[in-house]
């Protein structure tokens, strides 16, 4: 399984990646999480079951959002507050749900 | 409150998502943020060749013209580099073959430059002073050949030619046609007014813009800009960037230019000031308000916030304190956010014009951390004085607001706990 997140340049969504791995290895979830640039959205694409973004670009929702419908993928934008404090566990979560 | 962000959402969201997305502005982005490696190493040699230490600038005094070699390669080919850059990703964008496109746009680019008198090329006319031309021959480059494409009007190769050699034929009428139009173009300025097409961009284009662009008042409506869309959770300096990156950088390559024939540096905004001056700990002078949290926080949220944020602060990234205080919708940080940037650019603004500190011309990247981005911007050691005068002058201005705030935050958490302590 693998989650995307995107936001403008993949730097403080990486910040938010570290602490999604350490909840996913807590719980003994198999994932491979990464963080991204909004500009490789069209290569993560092809790769991720699904896809978070970081709530400062989501006023590029309407065109990332048809894109990823396009091809199949979940996409959903990050709770700001769980953006902001680095929630790992809760940001895990809603990225699992969206797979179910 | 509620009903405005939701106006802001439903009206004002969109506009800023397809200015942000709109295809040609971004082609130019991309284009830029291309050339940016290249300057940022230009710039490593230019502190080199003249460092903020007296003793040691005397010492590489000798040594300039050698060092200049590598400066004029990266930042004096930024124009150059821009023309092709700009048309390889704006016809990727239309899903052409962004190779054609740029090589093709470099061939126009240079029809439209003059030669010099003992006919070289000449050198300034590639760097930021051709910035504003290459947009917009990228852009008639690949406009032109996009129309050709359409209408079919290419020579087809039968099935099984390789594609390296269809594809160079399929550039050609397109190609021709493009070099054909701009040297008629640039033949009849020369003919009738004895202009050469880089005069006429620059005057009717590159020096309004860069006037409004590099003047006080330009840079604070841009800050304010930025600030406004960060206050709704939108990555604001994306959305000023998109349009205001090819001013910026002019104006710093003509002040790294100045600085090579020491002369007066001209321009006090540009790319450093945008991104590094009233931007430390990322935007609103997060950093400022970070410290107060780890500092001075009575609350467990900000406490717990400022010590898992600060060291993403340091570097310049400003999301969890921005997000997590929050900042966002927040109208009790929203005032100090928007405002101590704002005093703090035109203070630095001040600081430079009267010549307390040097006018910032060697592009770090942005998340070189205070105060080191501040003195290496700069040239001068009094710029890391200035950047730490302005992180404690943002304090000030939040330390207010952040009162106010965490003592609100420190009820809440009292309430809460009453309430569980009451229930078990």
């Amino acid at each position: 399984m693998k989650i995307t997140l995107l936001c403008a340049l993949g730097m403080s969504t990486s910040l938010l990646v570290e602490k999604m791995k350490k909840a996913a290895s807590a719980k003994s979830i198999e994932a491979e999480i990464e963080a991204h640039s909004v500009d490789d959205l069209e290569e993560q694409l092809k790769t991720a079951d699904v896809i978070l973004l970081g709530p400062q670009i989501r006023y590029k929702k309407n065109e990332l959002f048809s894109k990823a419908d396009a091809a199949n993928t979940p996409m959903d934008i990050i709770d700001m507050k769980s953006y902001g404090i680095l929630d790992g566990e809760k940001v895990l979560e809603q990225a699992l749900k969206l797979i179910n | 409150m509620n009903g405005f962000n939701a106006f802001m959402e439903r009206y004002f969201m969109p506009v800023a998502g397809k200015l942000a997305e709109q295809r040609h502005l971004k082609a130019i982005r991309d284009g830029i943020i291309a050339t940016m490696p290249l300057l940022i190493i230009g710039s490593i040699f230019l502190i080199i060749s003249s460092p903020p230490v007296k003793a040691w600038a005397e010492f590489m005094k000798p040594y300039a013209s050698s060092l200049s070699i590598p400066v004029n390669a990266t930042f004096g080919l930024l124009g150059l580099i821009a023309v092709f850059a700009i048309a390889y990703n704006l016809a990727k964008s239309y899903q052409m073959d962004g190779l054609s496109a740029g090589v093709l746009s470099i061939a126009a680019f240079f029809v439209a430059t003059p030669l010099t008198e003992d006919g070289n090329i000449p050198l300034n006319l590639m760097g930021s002073e051709g910035l504003f031309i290459a947009i917009i021959l990228a852009i008639f480059t690949v406009e032109v050949y996009r129309f050709f494409e359409k209408r079919n009007i290419v020579i087809r190769m039968p099935d099984g030619v390789p594609p390296s050699v269809w594809r160079a034929f399929t550039a050609l009428i397109p190609g021709a046609a493009i070099i054909f139009m701009v040297w008629g173009v640039d033949l009849i300025l020369k003919a009738a007014f004895d202009l050469s097409l880089h005069g006429v961009v620059a005057a009717v284009l590159r020096e309004p813009l860069q006037m409004v662009g590099g003047s006080l008042w330009g840079a604070l409506v841009a800050i304010l800009l930025i600030h406004l869309l960060w206050s709704f959770g939108i990555h604001g300096i994306s959305v000023v960037a998109s349009v205001m990156a090819p001013i910026w950088y002019s104006l710093t390559d003509e002040n790294v230019s100045a600085h090579q024939a020491g002369e007066a540096l001209p321009h006090i905004i540009g790319q450093p000031f945008m991104a590094i001056w009233w931007a430390v700990g990322g935007s609103g002078m997060a950093l400022a308000l970070t410290i107060l949290f780890v500092w001075r926080a009575r609350s467990k949220h900000l406490k717990g916030l400022g010590r898992g944020s600060i060291w993403a602060s340091i570097f310049n990234i400003s999301e969890p304190t921005i997000f997590g205080a929050p900042v966002v919708m927040n109208p009790l940080l929203v005032i100090p956010f928007i405002l101590a940037p704002l005093v703090v650019g035109t203070v630095t603004y001040f600081a430079m014009s009267i010549g307390f500190v040097g006018k910032p011309y060697i592009i770090v990247p942005w998340t070189t951390p205070p105060p080191f981005s501040g003195i290496l911007t700069t040239g001068d050691w009094r710029g890391g004085v200035l950047m730490i005068i302005n992180i404690l002058l943002a304090m000030a201005i939040y330390y207010p607001f952040f009162r106010l705030y965490d003592k609100q935050l420190v009820q809440e958490e009292q309430t809460t706990e009453t309430a569980a302590a009451t229930k078990e």
